[in-house]
This record gives structure tokens, C-alpha cells and sequence, in this order.
């Protein structure tokens, strides 16, 4: 039996936060499967044609089959055999003013696809017949990223690593994933070091999943051994899996915020987007994510096996119901997640975790200068100087104190004693700068297309004027001609 | 001749021959890299939103840019708002001043839209619009490019049938901030 070299790592995070992980709670049950009756998919803005142009109401779709394509290449299966029920406009899950397209579907066949829809890979693919089914299968970040898995493997790659810190309190999709699925988690890192040519690969853990360390072990194949492949186990601590801090966390490397790590050559895949990226290999697009329900207000936390695009509340009821009471519902953990307002909006792909506490009447009072933002921020920013600049309207002094250095981690949030909203504040700060910085371009594109269009203004105007004065020389001359022969005539 | 008279002669020679190498090079170098055009129009321009409405009383942003540059006020454009003047009085060392109400208020950026069915396709909207955004030709339905369209409203005033209207644009966009003058926060 193959062995697996497993690493602490000798670093460490500086600021961040130590906290009761809360974890036990939804991991006390078993993994529940979902059977929705019904589904409800939103469509992507970016989405050319409507579903009803291929579908009409009350076709049926087999699981498995592909709904839509998004711009990136990414292909949405159908996650059960459905009916459509209609196509229409709806709230999203945050609420959000603009509307989203909605597919909503009846369930016909509650089990999933039981044969592959696409035809299952030979062991061993080449890198380009993996991104192609990477982005037909729909593999996306599942660890709430949601980017595009095959998009990170353009670049030139070389080392692996597998984010399976899961360090926010309360997530336990990722953990509950290796527990159950190691051996595929281990089929994908197999699959992708020879298709990419990866030199290392490293998978990290924070030391609070022993059950999950032991059955990474326990699964652990023999044709690894010939390659530089490792577990490294880090101290449990808030944001360590935060990208760039997690690569430094295991690696020692620092990576500006300015690049992206596949630029150096490192890409990191959460353990659940890799164990389905070997559903996929095997024929099996992405129909289903594993999600926690949990939280302080949920009557039974546990982990669910659920298909894209059941409801929230079918999900929270199924996890017991939320407790009497005024509850917030958060999509996402209790420090990044944000508030769903509509709960009958469907999972999607990027839905780790449904969150639900109590709603807290904390009314915010002045900084005072306590200076405990500063201490847990993972990245060394001052949130007080931040927080006064952006709410004096001062984006260009807070993006020079390094706003766009924040992670939204939310750690200041939790230990700021006048309940400050810290992090919503340089979210939105974010947002702004982003859109500023798209009216720039846009400013840029309309200067540039203003002087084209002077320039061929001007070059028209040139071209009359000269046309003109040899018409006007055209005509002197005739002029002259008729005068000559009038002058002949008379004489 | 003695010796101090030789030295004064080769200090004098060596000094003529450093400056006027000096100076060569100096020239080439401010012929090679001449910058044509004022760099400070260049600078003020960048601070403008180029939406090339002509609120300003200028026809377009860089010929406001070439005013300001020779001493014109600050304040005259409507769409720039507070954030123009502040980028402007930093740019150019003067206080920050209320936006002049005489050209117009703040409002948030909109896009042209043609109603399709009511235009006869004249082309005066085409001519009319300063960044080329309208698309059309003589007798055939014109349309807005919504992505390229500043939301001047230059193409309404030419429209015979009146079927161009201004909408609020359809993508997120930033906040109007207040021109008040109490609100005006000098910085620097």
C-alpha cells in the first residue's frame, strides 16, 4: 500500500482568526440525497437565444442533456429527467434590481443519470481532450468561485495544489467530500498532472479534518508514488484558504494581487470541483453539488447531495426548517456569505453553503480606533484608515491604502466592538473603483472614436475644397474659351 | 606663451566643446522625443468624460480641455460632475468650485435609443451624433450602438419624427455625487 508523504507547514498566517470551527454540527448526520420535485435554473445574462427557442413547454429533457453554453465554453446538463414547466423572468437569489431568465423544470425521474451522457474518457487524456470535457461536463470552481476549470489550464502549468483548507467555520461540503469521495479526488489529481504535465502536487489541509486526512490516506494510489506529490497539513485558522494565501501556506511563494497565480504557473481546484472533474472523465457532466445547511437558526444542520437548481426552502426544510423567530438566510458561510432575499431561487453551482443565524439589531457606533481590525487583517491593511476614507467619499486615498488588497474575508467585521460593516463597505468601494474603471474605458473608446471621426470630418472637407477649386478652374477656363471665340467672331 | 596662458586656452576650448556637445545632444534629444500638442490639454482632457455634448459651450471634450488650458473655469460640465472638478482642481493646483448650474445638472449617464418603428431613416441623427454610434443609411432603419453611445442627446434636436429617446442605461453605473457646494471636499 502507497504511502503519502504528509508535510506541516511550517508557516503560518499572520493577523486572521481563530474561532470554534462550529463544524461538528453539520457533520454529526450523514450525507442526504436530494429529491426535488421541481427545478429552477437561472439562465446567464450572456445567453443568445431563450431555452424556448429549443424547447417548448411540457418537453421533456433527459438528465444529462445540455440546457445552454455560457460564453466561456461552459455547458449546462440537464441535472434530472424534467419537464418544462416555464420560461420566465425572475428574482435572482440576491434580490438584485435587474431580473434574471429563468428555466423552472418538474422533476419526471428523481434519480440521477444513471448512464454517462457523455462518452467516458480513456485513462491517461491528452490536456486539450480534458479542458474539452472539463467545459462540456460544466466544471466550474465549485468552492464558491465558480470560474470556468478549464480556463485556469491554459496557461502553462506546474503545480497543483488542492484547496481542501476549507477554513471558514461551519463549511464542511469540501470536508465531507474527501471523507466520501477520495479515491475520484485522487482519480482527478492523477488525471490532470499527466494531461497538464504537472511537476508537484500538493494537497493541503487544515489540522481540524483528521477523518478526512485519514481517508485521503487510506485512498491513496500507488502510481502517485513515482511523483512529487504531498498533503500538507496547516494550522486551523481564518482566511487560510483564501488563494494567495493558501499557495503561501504550502508552498512559501507570494503572489501579487496584481497576477493571477496561473501565471506562475500554480493553479488551485477545490477538492469538490475535483472529484467532479472524475465524475466528468467518467461521462458524468455536473448535475449535482454536495451543500451544507447549517447555522445557529437550522433545526438539523447536515450535508446534502442536492441537484442544481432545487429551491432554497426545499433545501432548508429538508434540514429541519429554520427555528421560530426573524432569521437571515446567507449564501455562503457566517463571514463571507451574503444575504439571500429570495429564497425560492434555485442552488447553483457555486452554493457550498446555506448559512442561516438569527437576525441581530447591532447598530453601529464611531471607530474607535481600537486598532483590532488591523491586527487579524490577513493582508496587512489598516480597515480603520480604509473605512474613514470610503466614507468620506475618498476612493483614490483608500485605493492607495490598499483597498484593492482586501479579500472580503469579513475577519475585521467580526472583531470590530463598534459593529462597524467593514467589509460591506470595501465591497462596495470595490465596485466602485470597478465601475470608474470601466467608465474610463469607455471614456477612452469615445475620445478615440471622436477624433476619428473629426479627422474624417476634416479629410472630407479638404477633399470638397480641392474638388471644388478645379471646378472652379475648369469653369474659368471655359469661360475664357467662349470669350476668345466671341472675340473671333466680332472681329 | 607660459604655462597659465595654455592652461586658460585648453579650459576654454574644453569648456566651448563640453557645452556644445551638451547642446547637440540636447537638441537631438528634444527633437526625437517632442511631444506635439500641449501635454497639459492632454492631462485635462483625460480628467473629462468624454461624452461630447457640448454643455461645456465648446463642440466636444478636448476643445473644452484646450479652453480650460488657457484659463477657462472648471465647472462647466454637467456630465463630469463632482468628480470631474475634483480631478481637474487637483490636476491644475486651483480649489475645487461648485458645478456652474448654468450648463446644466448632474444626471446619471443614459443611451440613446431609436424607436424603430416610427423612423424614416433621414440620416440627420447619424450626422448629427459626435462618436458614430448611430448605425443606418439613407431610407433604412437607423440604431443606437448602445455599447458606444455617450448619452449626449445631440441626436435629438435633428430628428424630424422625434422616435430618439434618452434611457437610463441598461449596466450598473456609478453613483451621481452631489455637486452642492457644501459637500465639496477640498483635498491636498
Amino acid at each position: 500500500m502507497a504511502e503519502c508523504r504528509i508535510i506541516q507547514s511550517p508557516r503560518r498566517l499572520a493577523g486572521g482568526l481563530q474561532r470554534a470551527d462550529g463544524k461538528a454540527l453539520s457533520l454529526s448526520q450523514p450525507l442526504m440525497q436530494m429529491n426535488p420535485p421541481v427545478l429552477q435554473l437561472a439562465l446567464p445574462d450572456t445567453l443568445e437565444d431563450t431555452p424556448l427557442e429549443r424547447w417548448s413547454i411540457g418537453d421533456q429533457i433527459e438528465a444529462g442533456q445540455p440546457l445552454f453554453t455560457t460564453q466561456e465554453g461552459i455547458t449546462q446538463a440537464c441535472p434530472r429527467t424534467a419537464t418544462v414547466e416555464s420560461v420566465g423572468t425572475g428574482k435572482t437569489l440576491s434580490g438584485s434590481p435587474t431580473p434574471c431568465r429563468l428555466l423552472n423544470l418538474t422533476v419526471v425521474d428523481p434519480d440521477p443519470p444513471r448512464q454517462p451522457s457523455l462518452t467516458p474518457l480513456p485513462a491517461n487524456p491528452d490536456g486539450r481532450t480534458l479542458r474539452q470535457r472539463a467545459a462540456d461536463a460544466g466544471i466550474v470552481g465549485l468552492g464558491g468561485g465558480g470560474f470556468p476549470a478549464h480556463l485556469k489550464w491554459q496557461h502553462r502549468l506546474h503545480t497543483l495544489i488542492v484547496n481542501g483548507a476549507e477554513c471558514e467555520p461551519f463549511l464542511t461540503a469540501d470536508e465531507q467530500t474527501m471523507r466520501l469521495r477520495a479515491p475520484a479526488i485522487w482519480d482527478a489529481v492523477v488525471a490532470l498532472m499527466s494531461a497538464l504535465s504537472l511537476q508537484r502536487c500538493v494537497l493541503v489541509l487544515e489540522d481540524n479534518k483528521p477523518e478526512a486526512l485519514a481517508a485521503l490516506q487510506a485512498a491513496y494510489p500507488s502510481v502517485l508514488d513515482a511523483q512529487d506529490v504531498c498533503i500538507t497539513v496547516i494550522q486551523s485558522q481564518y482566511p487560510s484558504g483564501a488563494e494567495r494565501q493558501l499557495i503561501w501556506l504550502a508552498l512559501g511563494l507570494e503572489i501579487a494581487t496584481t497576477t493571477s497565480p496561473v501565471e506562475h504557473g500554480i493553479v488551485v481546484h477545490n477538492p469538490v470541483t475535483l472529484a467532479a472533474l472524475a465524475d466528468a472523465l467518467h461521462g458524468y457532466p455536473l448535475t449535482d453539488r454536495i451543500v451544507t445547511v447549517t447555522g445557529p437558526s437550522i433545526v438539523t444542520p447536515g450535508t446534502f447531495q442536492t441537484p442544481l437548481g432545487t429551491p432554497i426552502d426545499l433545501l432548508l426544510s429538508q434540514a429541519g426548517g429554520l427555528r421560530p423567530g426573524h432569521h437571515n438566510v446567507f449564501h455562503g458561510g457566517p463571514y463571507t456569505g451574503w444575504p439571500i432575499s429570495n429564497t425560492a431561487a434555485g442552488v447553483r453551482a457555486t452554493t457550498a453553503c446555506l448559512y442561516a443565524a438569527p437576525v441581530v439589531s447591532q447598530t453601529p457606533s464611531p471607530c474607535i480606533r481600537c486598532g483590532a481590525c488591523a491586527e487579524v487583517c490577513p493582508v496587512h491593511l489598516q480597515p480603520q484608515q480604509l473605512f474613514a476614507a470610503l466614507t468620506h467619499d475618498q476612493l483614490d486615498e483608500a485605493l492607495h491604502v490598499g483597498l484593492s488588497q482586501c479579500l472580503e474575508c469579513g475577519a475585521c467585521d467580526v472583531v470590530c466592538p463598534s459593529n462597524l460593516s467593514l467589509t460591506k463597505t470595501f465591497q462596495d468601494g470595490i465596485q466602485d473603483h470597478q465601475l470608474q474603471q470601466a467608465e474610463k474605458q469607455r471614456a477612452d473608446r469615445a475620445r478615440t472614436r471622436f477624433e476619428a471621426r473629426n479627422q474624417r470630418l476634416l479629410k472630407r472637407s479638404e477633399a470638397d475644397e480641392t474638388r471644388r477649386a478645379v471646378r472652379r478652374e475648369r469653369s474659368g477656363s471655359a469661360l475664357d474659351r467662349i470669350r476668345a471665340a466671341r472675340a473671333e467672331e466680332t472681329h | 606663451m607660459n604655462e597659465i596662458t595654455i592652461d586658460i586656452i585648453a579650459g576654454v576650448i574644453a569648456l566651448t566643446a563640453l557645452t556644445t556637445a551638451g547642446g547637440l545632444l540636447l537638441q537631438t534629444l528634444s527633437r526625437r522625443f517632442r511631444v506635439d500638442g500641449s501635454p497639459l490639454v492632454a492631462q485635462i482632457d483625460a480628467c473629462l468624460p468624454q461624452t461630447q455634448c457640448g454643455q461645456c459651450g465648446h463642440p466636444g471634450c478636448r476643445p473644452y480641455a484646450e479652453a480650460i488650458a488657457s484659463g477657462e473655469s472648471i465647472n462647466k460640465c454637467p456630465p463630469g460632475g463632482r468628480d470631474t472638478i475634483e480631478a481637474l482642481a487637483d490636476l491644475l493646483g486651483k480649489e475645487p468650485i461648485p458645478l456652474d448650474a448654468a450648463h446644466g445638472i448632474t444626471e446619471l449617464p443614459k443611451v440613446a435609443v431609436i424607436d424603430e418603428t416610427v423612423c424614416i431613416g433621414c440620416t440627420k441623427c447619424i450626422v448629427a451624433c459626435p462618436v458614430d454610434a448611430i448605425l443606418g443609411a439613407a431610407k433604412l432603419m437607423h440604431t443606437v450602438i448602445a455599447d458606444e453611445c455617450t448619452g449626449c442627446d445631440l441626436c435629438l434636436a435633428p430628428c424630424p419624427v422625434d422616435c430618439i429617446a434618452l434611457v437610463p442605461r441598461s449596466w450598473p453605473t456609478r453613483d451621481i455625487k452631489s455637486t452642492d457646494s457644501r459637500e465639496v471636499i477640498a483635498r491636498g
